[in-house]
């Protein structure tokens, strides 16, 4: 398991070119050849440290998969590698937090009117939007032209996605 | 997580929920939100003539802590002028609540709120 190298960029952990756009077949077919490799079993009858060494590399190694696969933590951990910072801290873009505000009235609206044809169009709607994101996010990435516009698009894609994830256990609780 | 108490209070009985005309003149509207968990607050206020803040009014979307800093603040504010609005630090919010460290940023956002909705109002007069 030497061959597994050192470095804080999952990509090259995982032989993936450094880009936001990702082949998740490629993706999912490095991640378990990797695990198979440092897999504990394997080193059942190994020292202590080697035993040690290998439970911290299956440990990086599922980091990796997990942070690569979604689109999201994807777009944060390039920024990272890239040194950019984004602000941290409160969102004060108007018109977009009212529109996060208007499909969220609507969310509570369809929460009372048990409307499941309304929370499919709010679903949709929700999903144009993350790709709308998503591929702005790509743009971004792929003309190299300075990161930081890319911050914007991470911030509105974690309220996207919160959003989404209410209008899923409303959903749960509806069916 | 327990809430506290005092949390518990104002995410059941919340104060001042709602809404102000926000094409109004002397109504002030902060919109502000928190990245990390999606959280969504618009805080508005509503002076008199001689400046001082005489009702407020907050919508939340978002966890028990921030639903109960927006009320505490929509109460806080009421009767202040807009510089003691100001004055308001998120530390205090933090005390008054008994919140957890990582709630602290709800407080946080509760302050930002007020400065939004403040700035929006001197904007307009």
């Amino acid at each position: 398991m030497n061959d597994l190298p050192h470095t804080d960029n999952y990509f090259e952990l995982l032989q993936l070119p450094v880009q936001y756009a990702i082949d998740k077949s490629r993706l999912s077919s490095a991640y378990r050849e990797l695990q198979r490799v440092v897999h504990p079993d394997r080193f059942v009858n190994a020292s202590a440290h080697e035993r040690c060494l290998a439970q911290q590399k299956a440990t990086l190694v599922n980091d990796a998969y997990r942070i690569l696969r979604d689109d999201l933590s994807r777009a944060q951990h390039l920024l990272q590698l890239n040194q950019v910072e984004c602000q941290p801290h409160t969102l004060s873009d108007p018109e977009f937090l009212m529109a996060q505000m208007q499909l969220r009235e609507e969310l509570e609206m369809i929460a009372a009117s048990k409307d499941l044809d309304q929370l499919g169009a709010l679903f949709s709607h929700v999903q144009q939007q993350q790709q709308a994101c998503k591929d702005r996010l790509q743009a971004i990435f792929s003309a190299k032209d300075g990161f930081q516009p890319a911050c914007d698009e991470v911030t509105k894609l974690q309220f996207l996605n919160k959003l989404y994830e209410e209008a899923e256990s409303l959903e749960e609780r509806l069916t | 997580m327990a809430y506290t108490e005092k949390v518990l209070d104002h995410y059941e009985n919340p104060r001042n929920v709602g809404s102000f005309d926000k094409e109004e003149k002397n109504v002030g509207t902060g919109m502000v939100g928190a990245p990390a968990c999606g959280d969504v607050m618009k805080l508005q206020i509503k002076v008199n003539e001689q400046g001082v803040i005489e009702d407020a009014c907050f919508k939340t979307y978002g966890c028990g802590s921030a639903i109960a800093s927006s009320s505490l603040v929509t109460e806080w504010v009421k009767g202040k002028t807009l510089d003691e609005a100001l004055s308001i630090k998120n530390s205090e919010i933090v005390d008054e609540l008994e919140l957890p460290p990582v709630k602290v940023h709800c407080s946080v956002l509760a302050e930002d709120a007020i400065k939004a909705a403040v700035e929006d109002l001197k904007k307009k007069q």
